[in-house]
């Protein structure tokens, strides 16, 4: 196990290099021993003829001996002498070369009769020389006579021995090529058996090395398609595939994490986007309806304002101001652009409509506004709070006897702003609530036209839930009949960002 | 199966590892088995000897000699001594003298020799003997040489024992002719083959035992008549030769005795081919196979057979003693064995068996 986990760490590199290391081993490993039986068979061949090559030297340097002395007895020439000398030297070396063992060997026993001949040949050529220079001529001719004898022999035994040797050879050498073939065949079967088993080596030892990696390629070939959906692959080595391997797994869950958030992302922004959308809308149509019942906003404006210079140069000081109000909440309205409003704007906007109103209906409405927390950077739609308190007017003061009330409250209500339009007038019941919040009130019981702007409170309430993001953003409290109304809105603090 | 497919990656592993051993290993058996195949061909097992005998026979082909040489040659070896067949692996064929010249230049421990009677012979045998190499002489003598021992058969004794199976045959001549009753007349004519050419006196021994015992023995009234036919033995085959011409050309004796195992394979041989079977008895010689498938159809009558195989044996023994003794029996006589119908059934169960 231990070394199976070593084997896992080992770098991929190494691993390759060891296969192919081993494969050629096998192979080289078969191959000396068969080059080394080759070389055997090689060897013996050769020395299969070899000692018929000796008797052959050896037949050449007797006849050599024999003929420098036959020379010398002939012609007593110095240079035959040496060259008889250099002979017989030459011979008596290569004779003590042979055999001189007795044994069952049959050719063993004729090299041993070959050498003991050869040496009685060599002392009676001797003979025969030194007869011949001591001019005994009876001595040199006996001695000649038995040297020739000798001779004869020799060579008839180096003769037979060649032959017998030469035969025996041949068996040997038919034999031999015999193996040779064979061993031919089996080499080559080796060998086979070698090539195969390590191809099979090295087929199975690459496989379990390219396995992961083609497991990896099928893998990022998915992937490549667009499917994250796969498996984590099985790490089964600790080298460079492995590594990769476990790359590519935390790629993948890394991948699938991220389009998770990026889906996540566009389906937010896409609701983000439809929403805005939506505020546009109501926007639109809120500001189509006042364009609707408005006659030139700019218009009316400069009129009015040409009125209060006109009450000025008359020193006409309520006059100036009420047209002052009225020309400035007629500015609020006909501004350009912004759907974001400032709530400081939008309570300035109430006081002017406030004002505007206690004069046309000679102060009959008491107004009270207490700011209780820091409004600066809060954000709001426009257009909420006079139609708010346009309602309360029309629905809740105007049908009432007596001092119509209205009170604006500004809080801090946890995390957010709330903005808080009570009236004394005639009130609600929860059924009528329910259905204004949930904006499924019909034409029939809305109580009577809508507001001098014409925005109605589903308008209003739609805007803020979309502004706000909440559903509570909205909140309509009456004790009951005659006992008043209250408006609460809620705004998220810096909320403007958003739309 | 995470842990299944773990294991088998391992046993693969161990597979691979197992397969390299054994082709490993097979190739090293291979290497192994021829380099030991060929030593065991190039270096067989040669024993050694102490001492080299060589035997130079009479006619190395002949069934007699092989046996002596066979006997020799065991008796050899359990002593550790070589025996060799001298001009047996010769591609030239040297006469007895000659051989006896390249055994003396050899060197030798001991020769084992045909002899004849001749001069040369003797130098030879004193030559050898001078230069150290005790010569046993076997079949043939030279008493006048040096030699250290004789192993042989005694020829007159031989020739006795031709003579009595040659009175045996008269006798039973005389025995089927006795309701003629004309015993008066009755003579038997016997041929003995000798060569022509012989150094040797063992010819002249034997014919001298058969006149001997001819004429010792010879109680009944047949007349043995005894003559020589000389057979010229200068060349090869010319024997042969001769034994067909004596059968192409002459009346037949009644009774042809021949001295040597090629006589005797040659007249059977002869006899068989001129139809002449049953015409003449044979007394012959030597126990090869063919001599005594001839007894065993009546077609020789006789024949002696010389306990070749001990004839061997004593030589190598002869030459043993007088190498370490330095003395030895100047006379081994063989043991001669009388075969004829009566006995020849033994005879070959017992060859036979000796083979086997």
């Amino acid at each position: 196990m231990r070394s199976k986990l070593r084997l896992k760490v080992v770098p991929l590199q190494l691993k390759l290099s060891i296969v192919f290391i081993l494969a050629s081993l096998i192979i080289f490993i078969v191959n000396a021993m068969l080059v080394l039986g080759i070389n055997n068979l090689t060897l013996d061949m050769d020395s299969v003829y070899r000692d018929n090559l000796r008797l052959n030297e050896l037949t050449m340097a007797l006849d050599n001996v024999q003929n420098n002395m036959t020379e010398y007895l002939n012609t007593k020439t110095t240079d035959s002498l040496e060259l008889y000398y250099k002979s017989a030297q030459e011979y008596s070396y290569m004779i003590s070369e042979l055999n001189t063992n007795i044994s069952d060997d049959k050719y063993d026993i004729m090299e041993r009769d070959i050498r003991n001949m050869s040496e009685d040949y060599l002392l009676a050529t001797q003979n025969a020389i030194e007869a011949k220079r001591g001019r005994n001529v009876e001595k040199y001719s006996a001695e000649y006579d038995k040297a020739g004898r000798l001779y004869d022999y020799i060579n008839t035994y180096i003769t037979s021995l060649n032959n017998e040797r030469f035969k025996s050879n041949s068996e040997n050498f038919t034999q031999l090529i015999k193996e040779f073939r064979f061993f031919e065949i089996v080499s080559m079967a080796v060998m086979l058996g070698a090539i195969i088993s390590s191809s099979v080596f090295v087929i199975g030892f690459t496989s379990s090395i390219i396995g992961p990696v083609k497991k990896l390629a099928v893998a990022a070939d998915e992937v490549g398609k667009g499917n994250f959906e796969i498996d984590t692959l099985e790490i089964t080595s600790r080298d460079e595939v492995g590594v990769v391997t476990g790359a590519f797994n935390k790629m993948v869950v890394s991948i699938r994490q991220y389009i998770e958030q990026i889906k996540e992302n566009m389906e937010h922004e896409r609701q983000m986007q439809e929403k805005e959308l939506r505020i546009e809308a109501t926007l639109k149509d809120a500001q189509l309806k006042y364009l609707q019942t408005q006659i030139n906003p700019h218009f009316l404006f400069n009129t009015l304002n040409a009125g209060a210079q006109l009450a000025m140069m008359e020193e006409a000081q309520r006059t100036y101001d009420y047209i002052q109000n009225t020309a400035e909440f007629f500015r609020y309205n006909v501004r350009e652009g912004n759907t974001t409003v400032l709530l400081e704007d939008e309570i300035t906007l109430i006081d002017h409509y406030i004002y505007i109103l206690n004069v046309r209906f000679s102060g009959d409405i008491h107004y009270e506004k207490s700011i209780e927390t820091d409004i600066s950077g809060v954000y709001m739609p426009s257009m909420i709070l006079q139609p708010i308190v346009e309602n309360s007017v029309n629905h809740g003061i105007k049908e009432m006897e007596g001092k119509g009330r209205i009170s604006l409250r500004v809080y801090h209500d946890g995390d957010r702003v709330a903005v808080s339009i009570k009236d004394n007038g005639i009130g609600m019941t929860q059924d009528i609530i329910d259905k204004v919040l949930s904006g499924k009130l019909t034409d029939e019981e809305k109580p009577a036209p809508a507001g001098a702007h014409g925005i109605g409170m589903d308008n209003v309430i739609k805007r803020l839930k979309l502004f706000t993001d909440r559903e509570d953003s909205v909140m309509i409290k009456s004790a009951g009949e005659n006992e008043g109304t209250e408006v609460i809105i809620r705004l998220n603090i810096g909320g403007e960002a958003d739309v | 199966m995470k842990k299944s497919k773990r294991f088998s990656a391992r046993n693969i592993i161990l597979i691979y590892s197992f397969m390299v051993l054994i082709v490993v290993a097979i190739s090293v058996a291979v290497s192994v088995y021829y380099s030991n195949s060929i030593k065991k061909r190039t270096v067989s097992d040669k024993e050694s000897y102490d001492r080299y005998y060589v035997m130079i026979p009479g006619d190395s082909e002949e069934d007699l000699w092989q046996s002596i040489y066979k006997g020799a040659q065991d008796t050899g070896k359990e002593n550790g001594v070589c025996v060799d067949l001298l001009g047996e692996n010769l591609s030239k064929n040297y006469s007895e003298a000659e051989l006896m010249e390249i055994a003396i230049a050899s060197d030798v421990d001991g020769i084992i020799v045909y002899a004849n009677e001749s001069e040369e012979m003797v130098d030879l045998i004193n030559r050898a003997t001078d230069k150290g190499i005790p010569v046993v002489t076997v079949m043939g003598d030279n008493p006048v040489s040096k030699r250290c021992c004789f192993v042989g058969v005694g020829s007159y004794n031989m020739g006795r024992e031709y003579g009595k199976q040659l009175v045996k045959l008269a006798r039973e001549q005389e025995l089927s002719h006795t309701t003629a009753s004309t015993h008066m007349n009755d003579k038997l004519d016997v041929t003995v083959l000798v060569d022509s050419y012989s150094d040797n006196s063992n010819q002249n021994l034997v014919w001298s035992g058969i006149q001997n015992a001819v004429e010792t023995e010879n109680n009944t009234q047949t007349k043995i008549n005894l003559s020589l036919q000389y057979l010229d033995n200068r060349s090869p085959f010319t024997v042969e030769e001769a034994i067909r011409d004596m059968f192409r050309s002459q009346e037949l004796a009644d009774v042809i005795v021949c001295l040597n195992e090629t006589d005797t394979n040659c007249v059977y041989q002869s006899m068989l081919d001129y139809n002449k079977a049953g015409k003449a008895a044979v007394l012959g010689y030597g126990d090869s196979e063919s001599v005594l498938r001839g007894i065993n159809r009546n077609n020789i009558y006789f024949t002696m057979a010389v306990d070749s195989y001990g004839v061997g044996e004593d030589c190598v023994k002869a030459l043993d003693e007088f190498i370490e003794l330095g003395n030895t029996n100047q006379y081994n006589m063989a043991v001669i064995t009388p075969i004829d119908k009566g006995n020849v059934e033994d005879y070959m169960n017992e060859s036979t068996e000796v083979q086997q």
